[in-house]
Parts: C-alpha cells; structure tokens; sequence
C-alpha cells in the first residue's frame, strides 16, 4: 500500500514533490514515468519508507505494451486508462505526453470514482509540467 | 449454450453495452466457453484480453502489490474488463458508454462462481 507523503516533506520544484497537493493525505501516490518506464516525477514510498518507484515504474510501464496491442488488434482506439485491482491497492495508469505514462497507486479502501479523478487532474498535471520544462 | 459457464456469461451478456463476454484459459488464451454478439472474433479476443491481463497480473505480483483481482481497459471505442480465479480468466468487452460499475459488480460476483 503506498505510504502518502506531505508536500511540505520537499523543496520548492522538487518533482517529487509534483502532485502531493493533488494527492493530499490519502493513501495514494504518484509517478510520472517517461517513455522507458523512468521515473521522471512524483515518489512511491513503500511501507517500509524507501522510495521504490523506479521498480513499481519498470514493473508497471510494461502493461501498456500489451495494451496497445490488445487495443490495435480489437480495433477500439488508443488506450486511455487501466485499472488494475489487486489485494492491497487499486493502480491506474494513463497515457502521458510525449509517450510517457502516469501511474496512480491508491490504498484498496480508495472509491474507484474518487481515485479516476485524481488520475485525470495528475494528467493534467503532468502535461502543464512537461510543457513547461 | 450448455456448459457450465453459461448462466454467468449470459448474465453478463445482458448488461447494457457488452459486446462480448468469455471465459478464457489464462495459461494459453484459448475459449473455454463464450457469448458473442455478431461480429465479435471470440478467440482474438481471448487471446488478447489473457494476455493482458497476464502481463497486468504479473507486473502487480513483481511490483509486490499482491494478486490482480480486476483489470479494466478504458479504449477510445470500447472497454476490456477482466477478472481471473485459478487458471480462467473472464473477459468483458464492452460499448465506451457501457456502465462499468455495474459490469464490474456482476464480473466479481461471477468470478467467484468459477471453478
């Protein structure tokens, strides 16, 4: 389950720091990750504290491989989110400019409504930011 | 249909948008059972929802997120939900304006009739 980290925790323009008003204290996190499934913002910290978001990003950025695939083959257009339900958390993933991708891991007890409009307002997020840079 | 697995499929079947509904061997992406609206290529699609699901699944196992319970594909023309137990996999594929709370309600309630 991902540990939530306080936006007063970073530096101004630490990209960690990139969506924790966005997130508050829920248990959720995010992770920009770019084309190689590198992290380029956001955090993911374990239950033990460390920082394992390059090894959710390396895990987790595969999936979209297979869902190209699956949505070139089927012919329903390009892919704009998935939602991977598991045992101890709902992760979602979405497109991000530039091929890169955005995943939101929240706690299980997180509304599925709740965590698909924290994706969206990340995205967004994410696309002003990588503009900007 | 005869089998096992057509009341859940045919329950599925009847939600509002489904295009399409099976029940597909994890391990190799092949029909065990199916319901189809016309048109619909069943073992295309089965062989392509087991294997993303596979991946998904997989990938949450590494990322050590625990065992995938559901999977839901968002397309800009439609939707692929899955749901495994043991070695099958029920697969959705559904209208982009289908209600996928009430699919995705219906699919664990059938997951859990799976053998």
């Amino acid at each position: 389950m991902p540990t939530p980290v306080p936006a007063h925790a970073f530096a101004p323009n630490d990209p960690r720091a990139l969506f924790a008003d966005l997130l508050g204290d829920h248990e959720q996190t995010a992770l920009l990750l770019d084309d190689q499934g590198l992290v380029l913002a956001g955090i993911y910290l374990g239950e033990d504290g460390r920082d394992v978001g390059a090894e959710v990003g390396a895990e987790l950025s595969g999936v979209t491989d297979a869902a190209r695939r699956a949505t070139r083959h089927l012919d329903i257009g390009n892919w704009r989110s998935i939602v991977l339900e598991t045992e101890i958390a709902v992760v979602t993933l979405a497109p991000a400019v530039g091929d890169g991708l955005l995943l939101l891991a929240a706690s299980k007890t997180t509304p599925l409504g709740l965590v698909r409009r924290v994706l969206d307002r990340c995205v967004e997020r994410a696309r002003h930011w990588l503009e900007a840079a | 249909m005869g089998s096992p697995f057509a009341s859940i499929l045919e329950s599925l079947t009847r939600q509002r948008g489904v295009r399409a509904s099976l029940v597909v061997d994890q391990n190799d992406g092949i029909v065990v059972d199916s319901s189809l609206q016309i048109g619909q290529d069943g073992d295309r699609v089965a062989a392509l929802a087991a294997s993303l699901y596979r991946k998904a699944r997989l990938s949450a196992g590494a990322a050590r997120l625990g065992s995938a319970s559901f999977m839901h594909l968002e397309a800009e023309r439609g939707r692929i939900c899955a749901a495994g137990r043991n070695d099958l996999v029920l697969v959705v594929v559904a209208d982009p304006a289908a209600n996928i709370g009430l699919i995705r309600v219906e699919m664990m309630k059938a997951v859990g009739a799976l053998p």
